[in-house]
């Protein structure tokens, strides 16, 4: 493991995201946990163990995967899961989003992708929620974003118990 | 969580431009002065 390498090019890598319903329109938010996307300012990771930067042993920072498939892996895998962390239900997505993303700032890189300090969506495409969530999201964040329709299914909400 | 794999390097990325769009919804374009109509002159008889 080496240290203190300096890169002066955002880092790229893919990320998955539901959009919510926002007080000033449509927001990205993070999967697992309980962050939701800024439109026009960097997210800040904030570990309460270890501030903004990542560590290489725990699991802080802003994720993301190195290829589109690994992030819509991680999106079909999620959908089984109960979110530990995640206090918005994904029945109530307004969308769901895959996507490029940058990442600056202290950084670890890994073997699937990367953890930043900082990060901004690059592009988005839409897989469900259409057209005009497409252009909203496009608007709000000032990327690039399509809508497409790959095989993707919007998570089930799990059985009201009595 | 997201499944990243094993940890390799720290890095410091330190990008020439932050890459956040800085730029604002475009406002409504400023009504253009008004300019009277081109009056004919009288031709002198």
């Amino acid at each position: 493991m080496t240290r203190g390498d300096i890169v002066t090019e955002a880092l790229r890598g893919w990320r998955a995201w539901q959009v919510l319903d926002g007080r000033d329109g449509p927001v990205l938010a993070s999967w697992w946990v309980n962050a939701l996307w800024p439109a026009r300012r960097p997210l800040e990771s904030r570990c309460v163990m270890h501030g903004p930067h990542p560590r290489v042993h725990h699991a802080c920072g802003i994720h993301a995967f190195s290829t589109r498939e690994q992030a819509l892996e991680y999106l079909d895998r999620s959908e089984g899961e109960r979110p530990l962390l995640f206090v918005r239900r994904p029945e109530h997505a307004l969308g769901l989003v895959v996507g490029r993303v940058s990442g600056w700032g202290r950084a670890v890189t890994h073997t699937r992708g990367w953890r930043s300090q900082f990060a901004y969506p690059h592009d988005l495409c839409v897989l469900r929620g259409g057209r005009a969530l497409a252009r909203a999201l496009a608007d709000r964040y000032a990327v690039d974003a399509s809508f497409s329709s790959p095989n993707v299914r919007m998570p089930v909400p799990p059985p009201r118990s009595p | 969580m997201a499944d990243i794999g094993r940890p390799e390097r720290e890095i410091d990325v330190r990008p020439v431009e932050v890459p956040v769009p800085r730029e604002l919804p475009l406002e409504p374009a400023e009504p253009e002065p008004h300019r009277p109509e081109p009056v004919e002159e009288p031709t002198p008889a």
